[in-house]
């Protein structure tokens, strides 16, 4: 091995690398240690011949053959003798993938110490499956990681701590406290309410007969960003009820996806009959499927009478419609 | 069969917490608007306003309120014509500006409250949300009223004619 000496080690200070090697010595290859940069470990080497070849990249791993790096950047090569200009590269933009990918023969007659700067001017992640490459820098993800997690933090604390709130939301249970702002952002039918000069806008107050308090602080949790997935799961039912009256399409659909994934023949005609009423026409088709093509009506059939006998007409009208098409006389 | 009657019981909640008075939801619904159109609105509970139409769609109402509205807002907007047919000589342009200012507050209010049926009624029974049938209501019943045409024609273009008359007279000098 080539590269175990001390001097084999590059440092970098932000976007660049800086191998100093002191000594060439008796070979005529040398291959720097590995450096992290972006996602990459790459490596410098350098082969002595007629001319000094410097090749730039990435360590032969999974990252590298999935993500190759595409890279800009400038090589530099100085040495101290006395009268030595550096050796500056045009700049490069190049897709490395192995050490064939990139090399820069340079003068070779250098004695003594070299120092080899590559300066990345943009580090891009290749897309395999061809989409356009995605530059590592600024790093966008991880900023944005954090100030969404700082976000989701401070409206917790907006809830829980009720900080500010300035409206007050009565129920015949219990009151909670909220932001006009929070509510008139999530949902169009609180940003009216708060808009024209109704009881609420003055009052601060809001009376919602129609809702528990656990069930509403479950709303508000999910409006706040904080909703926990057994409260979701566990208020489903008074979430869409709440998310079809005060028009919040996202949970809306989540409460839907949520009632489709447990169908059995103890709920089938309550969710059929929820599907009906808020219009939730997955669910009703999930519904109708589960009873017919899959002839679970037959598991209901005692129930099925007193379902009749209370749904509207026209849902009616849509179950022998559906019986209809499924049914195959022998 | 103890275990099937309870399945039954579940679904009795949900048709009872749906269940509303028609009519006493649009007494509540058309008084509010009378008070609307009388900017009286401070008492007024929007959740309540809006709860009530929630429900009365919900619940396959929504022909009632629908038609309730065409009503209330025609009544209205014909005693509105008379006032401003009644009023006198310059007062006729301010009465009709200012009324149709109010028409246009309380026409946004009432949108509001009838924010479900403009989503989910009007559209699928192809008929005209709540505001352009306010905007036609008032272009049928007071613009097209042949009272207040010729006379709103005649006042614009009497003072058209003496701008123009003030124009010449400030040239001349």
């Amino acid at each position: 091995m080539t590269g175990s000496s001390s001097d084999s080690k590059v440092e970098i200070i932000s976007r660049l690398a800086q191998w100093r090697i002191e000594s060439f010595g008796p070979c005529s290859y040398r291959r720097s240690d590995s450096f992290k940069l972006g996602i990459w470990n790459w490596h410098i080497s350098i082969e002595k011949n007629r001319y000094l070849y410097v090749r730039l990249f990435p360590e032969p791993s999974r990252v590298s053959k999935e993500q190759p790096p595409l890279a800009r950047f400038v090589l530099r090569v100085s040495s101290c003798g006395p009268n030595r200009r550096p050796y500056i590269s045009p700049i490069h933009e190049r897709l490395l993938r192995t050490s064939e990918d990139f090399v820069w023969p340079v003068d070779s007659t250098f004695l003594g110490r070299i120092v080899i700067d590559v300066e990345f001017l943009d580090l891009k992640i290749c897309q395999l499956n061809g989409g356009d490459p995605i530059s590592i820098w600024p790093g966008d993800g991880a900023t944005q990681c954090l100030a969404t997690q700082r976000t989701l933090c401070c409206l917790s604390r907006m809830l829980n701590e009720e900080i500010l709130t300035d409206v007050t939301i009565n129920m015949s249970g219990g009151t909670l406290r909220a932001h006009k702002a929070i509510l008139s952002a999530s949902s169009p039918v609180f940003q009216s309410m708060f808009l024209h000069d109704l009881k609420e806008k003055e009052s601060s107050m809001v009376d919602i007969e129609d809702i528990s308090v656990e069930s509403c602080m479950a709303l508000l949790s999910y409006l706040y960003g904080t909703i926990k997935q057994d409260d979701f799961w566990r208020h489903r039912l008074a979430l869409l009820g709440a998310a079809h009256k005060y028009d919040i399409m996202d949970l809306k659909d989540a409460c839907e996806e949520s009632l489709l994934e447990d169908i059995n023949s103890g709920n089938v005609l309550e969710r059929l009959q929820e599907a009906w009423l808020y219009q939730l026409d997955k669910l009703k088709k999930g519904c109708l499927m589960y009873l017919f093509d899959f002839g679970k009506i037959y598991d209901v059939k005692d129930e099925i009478d007193a379902f009749f006998r209370n749904a509207d007409r026209e849902l009616m009208e849509e179950l022998f419609h559906e019986l209809l098409t499924v049914w195959k006389p022998a | 069969m103890s275990n099937q009657k309870k399945r039954i019981v579940k679904i009795e909640p949900l048709k009872q917490m749906v269940n509303v008075d028609s009519k006493l939801a649009w007494k509540i619904l058309e008084d509010a608007i009378r008070e609307i159109y009388n900017q009286n609105v401070s008492d007024l509970s929007f959740e309540e306003l809006y709860r009530n139409a929630y429900y009365m769609i919900l619940q396959r109402f929504g022909d009632k309120l629908y038609s309730g509205l065409v009503t209330t807002l025609t009544k209205h907007i014909r005693e509105v014509s008379e006032l401003i047919e009644a009023a006198q000589g310059d007062l006729f342009l301010e009465v009709l500006k200012r009324k149709w200012e109010d028409h246009n507050k309380a026409l946004e209010m009432i949108q509001g409250i009838l924010m479900y049926m403009d989503r989910t009624f009007i559209p699928s029974t192809h008929r005209t949300p709540v505001y352009q049938l306010g905007l036609n209501l008032w272009r049928d019943n007071i613009i097209h009223s042949s009272q207040i045409q010729t006379r709103l024609l005649k006042t614009l273009l009497d003072l058209v004619q003496r701008d123009e008359q003030v124009k010449l007279y400030l040239g001349e000098e």
